[in-house]
């Protein structure tokens, strides 16, 4: 009896170093001696999965049985378990025990937990505090702190002898969360400081549990996002980190000393607790959720004003402004956005060049833009604004076109491209097909479309080849071979017929073409409609009749349509009746007459200049004159200095003489709907459309004849205007 | 010349007259449209890229590998409609315990079919499967207001036990998953239903030891989103995700007349839960002001086979303001929320978590720019009151567990000079508390606090940067203070037109450990970028890249060493 108190002592002894060694194990000491000491034995992790303790190899939970009466060479016992705390009592069911061990006197039995599968099987275990079915549904016992005891019996018995003490061993057994990351912030950008600085901070989730609440260490892990756009999920999973360090401390200053941070890069960090004494276990085995920042962008370090662009604006034409910037190689396009002064939507243009030209502008308006550098990691900051205003629009005179722009410092435009809207002597051509886009020297050949203001937005489709062009898109040399007539064969060659994509039911504003591809449509109300283009180019057109064209470049080009107007019979006998008396007017005999009076005034002209400037008229090459369709528009004029009599007689005369023809072949007998619309929209009576003109005179009582009248002077004068302001000058 | 200029004028404009009136509508506005020529049939372009990382460090912190590479790139075929993107990514970091890095793709589209083939990412909602990369197939088709997606793959492949370095930490069981997501979506009203597979291959491992905490699983999840506008400023969308996940596939089946949340789709075993995630927004915007409110509640331990570890066991709900003021000069930005754990009240402690944070930015003109922002996270554990009577006392009972963090951000700065020079002046300053109190023990705060001047001067012709600056930076934690203070510059310049960037850096600090001078660092820096502009663009656009970092550390402690770290990054890019 005595050796086995001296083992009780020792067991006890034991159990104290074991108590500071788990510092969790605690044993009722009993007074009353059992032939049977039994040590319960919980090794941290504790988990509160139950069923983890009886998988093979877990030695979490052990039995120490030790045996002292020597009297008997083996002994028989069966076990019984209890768990107990949080108010949960789970124990093996009345007649339920282990199966049998045998113990020898002297030497210790261990039993490890795989030994107590069928003790620990639900099946033979009754529940108080907690139901069945709510343990089997979660597996788990909830989080605290739980006794768990044993007691052995005399397996020969059927009666329940108790032949040992009541062994238990405590835990804290709880599943605790792993820390929170909270700076900086998920998926946010941090600011680049220099030196490199970055704070992290993260929240511990298991300072509840008595375990690890003092004794928790994080690793923290630091791993590149790379190449980019990789999964950051898969990064952690698949790549080693390039920085891990093991803190006490829910802080972290990342510093200079730490390995370098590379601006616009992404990072992704996370953080694993554990506990220094290893008895708790954390969900995902500690790591936290993960969380991503990006490293500044290149652009908003320190020296981002370095990257800040410098915009300058000038005035091409009434309707373009030409913008450009300093250019930086980090960036691979530029972002410049424009708007009307005093609007509020900017409208974006991308450029891969420092150059840009706006087109389409209004006259006399005030513009502002800025422009920024894009790159793929982000983008610059703005660049000062510059506000630029438009001219006037210019009234166009042949006679005195302007000088051609100077060969002086001529710099070609490289980056030619079909879209474009170039300047050519007074008007602007918008490029529809090039040879070859991109000319170093600045020549290009192919064909475009030019607006001739007077004819109030309609197109001439125009021919050339070899022009030069210089950067800022204006023709210097070379010259537009027009085609009019040849329209349809110049259609078939470029497949030509309008095609309209899309009819838009509104005003349309303005459009512009987001980065994703879609056309952005603003009706006069501000109101947008987004519609993605299925092919480019794309066509829309409104309801004023106006056509935007979005060219395979993201380009627009808007063309002016005619709106259509709906006219009465008596409006169209108004227009008939006009066209008749004009024809009437400009009778056979009277164009001949002018004729004969032109060809002698011509002839005298051709004399003087032989004459008096020793000019041979015959020798002066007179390319596709007359009955062609197909003439040029003279850019080599430089207007003349002096008048003198025998021009300005021929002029006068060439003029009266073609006068009279134009007014005649415009008086066509038959009119399509067409040409009513042409004459209801283009002839202005008194400040007003022609159509409404009539419309109000024939309601007022006036006769169609009257009318006609009226109608054939302003026909007349309308050609006169048009001859005169731009075939003759202001001679006459 | 007059003479025949004139003629030629007139006629022009007497055939020009005659003939309009005799056009037809419609051939007046024509346009050219031109269709594809020959030459556009095929389109190759794409990109390539190469990074090296060079590390000489005797930093044990620093991770990285010694020698370091990978290669990216893509190459896109454009044939008429059909676009046919391939990408492919391959890094020496590769090993044998681990999921695989080197990864091919291919996603050939068509009018509105996207087809993916190899290693394919596609997600189809946060609580379900998302940023997942797989390897297999998948098609996504959007025709008119439908989305429709499915996919299936590898998500896991097989991974054996490490039997040299006796460990099952990689080891991984070969994991298949399949899903499909069907979408409307038509004038701001969404519903999207999707369905996502996993399930664990048993036999993809010829060995699982015995002592194994890794086992097979299977999981199924169903979710509902859908969005709809709810008047012209305010927009509402929700998801509720379902899961049933089983921990382990030997486990027996779920007696019959269990209960299965997921019928026909799910088996349920002895082994398996279910779990939900619910999110829900309500948007509102307006032109001075957007306000979003969000409501999230993530059930204790979510888990998906289709997403990575997500915190889970949370209720949270978050209101994010912004202001637009002045033109949009002011902007202010706050975000605050309210956050709790314990959601089955089966935890002994509840943890509250309240975060703050607000950002405001004012720029009045070009010159100025200030920027501040300031955020909180306060957490709180209280433990659970004891009711009940059997409750034994434990030591947690007198446990709470408190920490405040605080950080704060400022940012001025204010540029000056002509179109020649120009100058910048910055001034940031940053710093971080954080106190926690765990029982009744109350922590020494933890203070970090780092300030920075900076002065920039660019000459705007020769394009050269200078800029001077100066940090001083503090960590004052239990027990340790330390700072570093010092002195700083960086000259930048561009050469050939702007292609070439070089940009030469050095930052010098003392730092100081308890108030006492205990060493150096030293940062050496050399950053060189070179794109040459081909004449022909034909030819592609290639970037090369070099980047020098040198730190060095002396240090006049006894116990601990000088640290030195040499990182050399090398890339290659080319674009075409």
């Amino acid at each position: 009896m005595k050796k086995n108190r001296q083992n009780t002592k020792t067991g006890f002894i034991g159990r104290i170093l074991l108590f500071i060694l788990l510092s969790c194990c605690i044993e009722n000491g009993y007074a009353q001696i059992y032939p049977v000491q039994v040590t319960a034995q919980l090794a941290p992790p504790f988990s509160g999965y139950i069923s983890d303790y009886t998988t093979p190899g877990n030695q979490n939970l052990k039995l120490l049985v030790l045996f002292s009466d020597f009297t008997k060479p083996t002994y028989s016992i069966k076990l019984k378990i209890k768990i107990s705390g949080q108010g949960i009592t789970i124990q093996s069911k009345n007649t339920f025990y282990s199966q049998a061990f045998s113990v020898q006197p002297g030497i210790p039995l261990e039993i490890s937990g795989s030994d107590l599968t069928e003790l620990l099987n639900t099946n033979n275990l009754d529940f108080s505090g907690i139901s069945i079915k709510q343990y089997e549904e979660k597996k788990t016992l909830p989080e605290g702190f739980y006794n768990i005891c044993f007691t052995a019996y005399d397996n020969n018995n059927p009666t329940q002898i108790q032949v040992s003490n009541e062994s238990c061993a405590a835990g804290w057994m709880v599943l605790s969360d792993p820390p929170f990351l909270n700076m900086p912030m998920c998926g946010s950008t941090v600011k680049i400081i220099d030196p490199q600085n970055v704070f992290f901070q993260w929240t511990p989730m298991n300072m509840s549990s008595p375990n690890s609440a003092m004794n928790t260490v994080y690793d923290f892990e630091l791993y590149e996002v790379k190449p980019a756009a990789q999964s950051p999920g898969n990064i952690i999973q698949t790549l080693p980190p390039i920085y891990k360090i093991e803190t006490p401390l829910t802080v972290l200053n990342y510093g200079m000393t730490e390995p370098q941070l590379y601006p616009g890069m992404e990072y992704v960090w996370r953080v694993r607790a554990h506990d220094l004494s290893g008895r708790d276990l954390f969900k995902n085995q500690g790591y936290s959720q993960i969380c991503t920042f990006t490293y500044g962008n290149k652009f908003n370090a320190i020296d981002s004003s370095a990257l800040k662009l410098n915009l300058k604006g000038n005035a091409l034409s009434y309707r373009m402004i030409k913008y450009t910037w300093d250019s930086l190689a980090i960036f691979s396009s530029y972002e410049l956005e424009y708007r009307k002064q005093g609007g509020t939507n900017w409208f974006p243009v991308y450029s891969g060049t420092n150059i840009t030209v706006v087109n389409n502008l209004e006259t006399q308006s005030t513009y502002e833009a800025h422009v920024r550098g894009v790159a793929q990691e982000g983008t610059g900051p703005w660049s000062n604004t510059v506000s630029v205003t438009t001219p006037p629009k210019p009234i166009i005179v042949c006679g005195q076109s302007s000088a051609p722009p100077s060969m002086d410092g001529f710099k070609p435009l490289v980056a030619g491209k079909k879209g474009q809207v170039w300047t050519v002597g007074q008007f602007d051509m918008l490029v529809t097909r090039l040879e070859s886009e991109n000319s170093p020297s600045g020549s290009y050949s192919g064909y475009g479309k030019i607006e001739i203001p007077f004819l109030l937005g309609l197109n001439l489709n125009g021919k050339f080849s070899n022009i030069l062009m210089n950067e800022e898109m204006v023709m210097v040399q070379g010259e537009i071979t027009i085609v009019s007539d040849g329209i349809e064969v110049f259609t078939k060659i470029l497949d030509n017929q309008i095609n309209i994509d899309t009819t838009f039911n509104g005003d349309i504003d303005s459009m512009y073409v987001d980065p994703t591809g879609k056309i952005v449509i603003i009706d006069k109300d501000g109101s947008k409609t987004e519609l993605t283009p299925d092919k480019l180019p794309y066509v829309i057109q409104d309801s004023n009749g106006n056509t935007y064209t979005i060219g395979t470049d993201g380009k627009i080009v808007k063309q002016t349509g005619i709106p259509t107007v709906v006219l009465t019979d008596d409006q169209k006998n108004v227009y008939k009746e006009a066209l008749k008396k004009l024809k009437a007017e400009n009778s056979e005999s009277k164009l001949a007459e002018l004729k004969t009076d032109q060809e002698q005034k011509s002839k005298a002209f051709d004399d003087y200049l032989t004459t008096t400037l020793g000019v041979d008229v015959q020798k002066v090459p007179a390319t596709n004159s007359s009955d062609d369709d197909v003439i040029l528009i003279p850019l080599d004029e430089t207007g003349s200095s002096k008048e003198i009599s025998e021009e300005s007689d021929f002029k006068k005369a060439e003029y009266e003489y073609l006068l009279a023809r134009v007014c005649r072949s415009f008086s066509k007998s038959t009119l399509i709907e067409a040409d009513y619309n042409l004459l209801a929209n283009y002839i202005i009576i008194n400040e007003k459309k022609s159509h409404i003109y009539i419309a109000e005179q024939l309601k007022a009582g006036k006769s169609v004849d009257e009318l006609a009248e009226v109608v054939k002077e302003e026909i007349r004068r309308f050609i006169a205007v048009i001859l005169t302001e731009n075939t003759f000058g202001k001679h006459n | 010349m007059y003479h025949n200029s004139y003629k030629q004028s007139l006629v022009f404009l007497l055939l020009f007259f005659s003939s309009f009136l005799l056009k037809k509508e419609g051939t007046i506005f024509s346009q050219n449209l031109e269709k594809i020529g020959a030459k556009d049939m095929l389109k190759v372009n794409g990109g390539l890229n190469f990074n090296s990382i060079f590390l000489n460090s005797n930093n044990p912190n620093s991770t990285r590998a010694p020698f370091s590479w990978y290669l990216n790139g893509n190459v896109t075929l454009s044939v008429l409609d059909w676009s046919i993107p391939f990408s492919y990514s391959y890094s020496n970091q590769h090993s044998t315990y681990s999921q695989p890095f080197n990864q091919y793709g291919l996603a050939p589209t068509y009018k509105w079919i996207k087809a993916y083939a190899g290693w394919s990412n596609m997600s189809f909602s946060q609580y379900t499967f998302s940023g997942y990369p797989f390897l297999g197939g998948g098609v996504e088709l959007t025709p008119n207001n439908w989305k429709i997606a499915l996919m299936y793959g590898r998500l896991k492949k097989a991974i054996e036990y490490d039997a040299i370095n006796e460990t099952d930490r990689d080891m991984s069981f070969k994991r298949m998953g399949m899903g499909a997501k069907v979408g409307y979506e038509k004038s701001g009203y969404g519903l999207n239903l999707t369905w996502f597979h996993a399930k664990d291959d048993v036999n993809s491992l010829t060995f699982i030891p015995e002592t194994t905490q890794i086992q097979p699983q299977e999981n199924t999840v169903v979710s509902a989103a859908a969005k709809a506008p709810v008047t012209k400023f305010f927009n509402l969308e929700t998801e509720y995700a379902l899961s049933g996940f089983s921990r382990n596939i030997f486990a027996d089946e779920a007696p019959k007349g269990s209960n299965n949340k997921l019928p026909f789709i799910f088996k349920p075993r002895t082994s398996s839960e279910f779990y939900s995630a619910f999110k829900s927004s309500l948007t509102f915007n307006s032109k001075f002001i957007s306000c979003g409110i969000n409501y999230e509640r993530i059930d204790p331990n979510y888990k998906t086979l289709g997403i990575y570890y997500m915190n889970n066991d949370i209720e949270n709900i978050t209101l994010s303001p912004q202001f637009r003021l002045f033109k949009s000069k002011l902007n202010v930005s706050v975000n605050a929320g309210v956050q709790h754990n314990n959601l089955n009240k089966e935890k002994l402690s509840t943890m509250r978590r309240v975060v703050g944070s607000g950002t405001i930015a004012f720029v009045p003109n070009q010159k100025w720019n200030f920027n501040a922002s300031y955020s909180n996270f306060t957490s709180y554990t209280r433990n659970r009151p004891v009711t009940d009577p059997f409750y034994i006392t434990s030591p947690a009972d007198t446990m709470k567990f408190y920490q405040v963090s605080q950080t704060g951000n400022g940012t001025v700065s204010h540029n000056f000079g002509n179109e020649k020079r120009r100058n910048i002046i910055t001034l940031m300053s940053a710093y971080q508390v954080s106190r926690q109190e765990v029982g009744s023990v109350t922590s020494d705060p933890t203070k970090m606090l780092n300030g920075n001047i900076s002065y920039g001067l660019q000459f705007v012709p020769t394009k050269l940067m200078v800029s001077v600056c100066v940090n001083a930076n503090t960590t004052k934690a239990p027990g340790a203070n330390a700072a570093f203070v010092g002195p700083g510059i960086n000259v930048g310049k561009s050469f050939f037109q702007n292609t070439m960037n070089c940009t030469l850096g050095s930052i010098y600090n003392l730092s100081y450990l308890n108030e006492a001078s205990n060493g150096s660092a030293l940062n050496e820096r050399l950053s060189v970028t070179y794109s040459p502009k081909l004449k022909d663009k034909k030819f592609g656009k290639p970037t090369a890249g070099l980047s020098v970092n040198y730190v060095t550390r002396k240090t006049t402690q006894v116990n601990s060493r000088s640290l030195n770290e040499l990182t050399i990054n090398a890339n290659i890019s080319y674009a075409f």
